[in-house]
């Protein structure tokens, strides 16, 4: 049986292509009350088994998207810098998930830098998402994310910051999608002085 | 099914077949990431894991002898590997135990043990090997062997360790010791002859064991390409009879396998000595030996010392 053939594809479409609105740096505050309007960019790359109609597709974009958001706002990109609390940062994780995070919260949110940052400037927020669908339902996903920001840090030695990876995701029945597991990677760079950040 | 059947299913947390623990085995888990690419020595960690309970997990792989039309349910299972996952540390443990070892079948007296799955299905498979070794499996996977040929092939084939040189007529140039790259068929073949061999279904045991590695090391080189796990897991599904267990746990089940590191992958297949019961030629397994192996890896599926 030739599953391969049974893939479908929605689009072949990467994280990492596309540049996003570049904010512009807060002056009067260090703060950021909330996330910097950087759009979240989802979308369905592949369905594996059966068909979804576009209204799902639609769906499940949105659903996702609504999920991966409020987990990026919450474990990185809003609150109020210098930030110490970050214990709604896993809100999106199933409980396990969460419970197996907690020695990876300093790669998984901004646990480990809050304290000395003054900001976060969102630039990048994109997940690629691949469907399992063995029949009329959707079974799981793997949505396959790339979340980059600029830290500015309190000693002014700026940080781009780069978060790749899988994030695995499932929902019971008409509930929200959660991460049950994760594998990802966080990397960051120092912003050259002077450049954009 | 009956109701009595679903009570004797009770004991079993779930039950599905093997291909996704080989597929499991990798399948089942996870080391590929997407990287960034940054121009300086940066440092890039990583963290992965997979929501599961227990940590612990222990899996009744099975390889049917079914034919075409026949159910894997209820057909002799000429593959039998009780294998443990512990999905928080990523260690993996592989009992291998020979098709013909002759034990106790709780209800019918002695006999082989693969005939359990045509007296009684997966459930008296699952109490007849935890009854052997003293571990009672959580989930029982089971395919035909052209299931496990297929679920092979949907991943590319994979690359098995082989011990001996043997021919075979599926593969041109035969196996060489050393690294094989095999197709579904020829992995078939890898994980299925056993008369090549001094040790007969001892060894043939132990290269099951290596085509579990060979799926399990697949499965990690590609699990961060797109669609890749999806695939694989709808080629369990496809391929394997899944009682009792949803697409979305088979989906779970998968990615925590995938979570076993192929260098904590721990293999033993139960020794034992050949000779005859009535006119068949069975296996008298070294019951001991199976126990001491369970025992040490029970609790966190990591086996330390020999086997």
């Amino acid at each position: 049986m030739l599953l391969l053939t049974m893939s479908g594809c929605t689009g072949d479409s990467e994280p990492g292509s596309a540049p996003s609105p570049l904010p512009s740096r807060s002056v009067d505050s260090a703060a950021t009350l909330e996330a910097k309007p950087v759009p979240m960019d989802v979308s369905v790359a592949k369905v594996v088994g059966g068909k979804l109609k576009r209204p799902q597709v639609q769906a499940i974009e949105s659903q996702v998207s609504r999920a991966l958001s409020r987990y990026f706002d919450a474990a990185f990109l809003a609150g109020e810098y210098p930030r110490r609390d970050f214990h709604t940062a896993l809100g999106e994780f199933s409980q396990g998930a969460a419970q197996r995070a907690a020695s990876d919260r300093d790669l998984l949110t901004n646990a480990a830098i809050g304290a000395t940052t003054e900001g976060v400037v969102p630039r990048t927020k994109q997940a690629r998402l691949d469907v399992l669908v063995p029949g009329r339902f959707v079974a799981g996903l793997t949505a396959r994310v790339r979340l980059v920001f600029v830290q500015q840090r309190t000693d002014g030695a700026d940080q781009r910051v780069t978060v790749t990876g899988r994030l695995l995701m499932s929902r019971k029945k008409s509930g929200p999608w959660q991460i049950f597991g994760y594998d990802v990677t966080r990397s960051s760079v120092p912003v050259a002085k002077g450049a954009d950040r | 099914m009956s109701p009595n059947l679903l009570h004797a299913l009770a004991g079993l947390r779930r039950l599905a077949p093997l291909g996704l623990v080989l597929a499991v085995t990798a399948l089942v888990v996870p080391p590929a990431t997407v990287h960034e690419d940054p121009a300086a020595l940066v440092r890039v960690e990583r963290a992965h894991n997979v929501d599961m309970t227990p940590n612990v997990i222990w899996v009744l792989m099975l390889g049917s002898d079914a034919r075409p039309g026949q159910s894997v349910l209820r057909s002799r299972a000429d593959a039998i590997q009780l294998v443990g996952i512990n999905t928080r540390t990523g260690a993996a443990t592989a009992i291998g135990i020979p098709r013909d070892s002759y034990v106790n079948i709780p209800g019918h007296g002695r006999s082989k043990i693969n005939a359990s799955m045509m007296y009684g299905g997966p459930e008296l498979m699952a109490r007849s090997v935890g009854d052997m070794v003293g571990i009672r499996p959580d989930y029982v996977f089971s395919t035909s062997f052209w299931g496990f040929s297929h679920m092979v092939d949907a991943i590319g084939g994979i690359t098995v360790q082989s011990r001996y040189a043997f021919s075979d007529p599926l593969k041109p140039h035969g196996f060489r010791v050393g690294k094989n790259h095999v197709n579904g068929v020829q992995a078939l073949v890898f994980a299925r002859i056993r008369k090549a061999f001094a040790g007969g279904d001892f060894t043939r045991s132990a290269n099951q064991q290596r085509a579990m590695l060979g799926i399990l090391n697949q499965v990690r080189r590609n699990a961060d390409k797109p669609g890749f796990m999806e695939r694989g897991v709808m080629s369990v599904l496809n391929n394997m009879a899944t009682p009792n267990m949803g697409p979305a746990e088979v989906y779970r089940l998968a990615q925590a396998a995938a979570r076993v590191n192929p260098n904590r992958f721990r293999t033993c297949v139960v020794g034992g000595s050949t000779g005859y019961a009535g006119a068949a030629s069975v296996v008298f397994p070294n019951i001991g030996q199976a126990r001491s192996i369970a025992g040490r890896a029970r609790k966190d599926a990591t086996l330390e010392g020999s086997c």
